[in-house]
């Protein structure tokens, strides 16, 4: 078999086994938290003073804050540019399931069995890209500076590069956890 | 099952934990002026008197701004909550913003930024804030084209067009420039930002809060009527 074909096969298997573990309910419900916290992290990332304010301090009703919490993740659709908030909206539903994935593996085969590329530096790469769609210049531009870049137009795009490389990472990292997850189902016989 | 649900609590509490427990930043010398409602009181003599304000100087709520002309997403708030929080607040004479400099791209946005005190001496800093930022926008931030930020676009002859079209004077407005008898006061503001804590833009401070990067207007107006209220 040529190796295009194995990969290909190898893929399918993945991501099918990937998908028998979202037959569980209780994952699903792991994915969606998961996916709620990754992407309020990074929309929150730069104003999280300004949140405790608002949820502990400020004088206004219970539903307004919980009504302010919820704007931002609305807000995600129509105040930033498109293409950087679908990635992030991407970004944040792939983390979900790759932690539900890595859940599933722990709970069937251990820490032994979780490969070793799973998901944290595509999140920390999304964190950093991701942060910048809310701020504007605030995380990259001193992180360009460190590195003697003082020029910060490239900014908006770095952002996207990062997290679009953040979600390259953490595709990879459900690929391999999927492959763990069919040799999980074909040897202990789960459905 | 146990390790799923365990899952699920672990992830709710680490982040609740982490978001109740991580340090909050020092208090900024904006952030200690929370007791009066416009905290817009400038630290400097010079920068008190040719604070940059868009709407009525005495209206209730403030909003601190800190921005350049040619930051795509000091663009985009301008295009989009900036420009709500103008027909629903300022335009009511409820709130007023304080424009403060903070040049973060190329000479000619550093120019404009000066600029903008000599609009002020011909009554006009407000046509030439949204003109500029007008112009960036329509001209290359909506189109995605961001290298503009650096490159220089605001030429004198651009400017000089601008300026035409909001009714200054180019003459007085280069006499001003040429004379930099508004740089004092231009340092002066940028200087503020350090207490500020302010490190991009754009940035703003209501109430004492602090808010980073063009968030939708829901979080400006929540604050602006808390600090009306």
């Amino acid at each position: 078999m040529s190796w295009p074909k194995l990969w290909l096969l190898k893929l399918k298997i993945s991501l099918r086994s990937a998908l028998k573990v979202f037959r569980r309910p209780a994952y699903i419900v792991l994915a969606l938290l998961t996916t709620l916290v990754a992407s309020g992290s990074i929309l929150w990332s730069l104003n999280l003073d300004l949140l405790r304010y608002i949820i502990f301090e400020a004088p206004i009703s219970a539903l307004a804050k919980v009504d302010f919490f919820f704007d931002i993740y609305k807000g995600v659709y129509t105040d930033f540019s498109s293409a950087q908030s679908t990635l992030v909206v991407i970004f944040s539903v792939l983390f979900g399931i790759n932690l539900a994935l890595l859940v599933f593996v722990l709970k069937h085969r251990g820490f032994k069995a979780i490969p070793k590329k799973s998901g944290a530096g595509g999140f920390a790469l999304a964190i950093i890209g991701g942060g910048c769609i809310a701020c504007g210049t605030s995380l990259i531009a001193p992180l360009l500076a460190t590195f003697g870049a003082s020029a910060t137009p490239l900014i908006r795009d770095l952002a996207t590069v990062f997290t679009f490389i953040g979600s390259l990472l953490i595709i990879y990292s459900i690929y391999k956890l999927g492959a763990v997850c069919s040799y999980i189902f074909t040897s202990q016989d789960l459905t | 099952m146990k390790l799923l649900l365990s899952s699920i609590a672990a992830i709710l509490i680490v982040s609740i934990g982490l978001f109740i427990f991580w340090p909050s930043e020092a208090p900024s010398t904006a952030q200690n002026n929370t007791t009066s409602p416009a905290v817009a009181a400038p630290e400097t003599p010079s920068a008190q008197t040719t604070e940059l304000i868009i709407g009525d100087p005495n209206a209730k709520a403030t909003i601190i701004e800190y921005a350049d002309y040619k930051c795509p997403s000091c663009g985009e708030f301008h295009q989009k909550a900036g420009k709500q929080l103008r027909a629903n607040y300022v335009d009511k004479g409820l709130l007023k913003i304080v424009f403060r400099p903070f040049p973060v791209y190329a000479v000619d946005g550093a120019q404009a930024l000066v600029g903008s005190y000599c609009a002020k001496d011909q009554q006009q800093f407000t046509e030439y804030h949204d003109v500029l930022f007008e112009y960036m926008w329509v001209n290359h931030f909506r189109q995605g084209d961001y290298q503009k930020a650096i490159d220089t676009v605001l030429t004198e002859s651009v400017m000089n067009d601008l300026m035409k079209n909001i009714g200054m004077d180019p003459k007085v407005y280069k006499e001003c420039m040429d004379s930099k008898k508004h740089d004092k006061a231009y340092y002066d503001t940028i200087d503020l930002a350090a207490p500020d804590e302010i490190q991009g833009t754009p940035s703003f401070i209501i109430n004492g809060q602090k808010i980073v990067g063009p968030q939708p207007y829901s979080v400006f107006k929540t604050l602006v009527d808390i600090q009306l209220q």
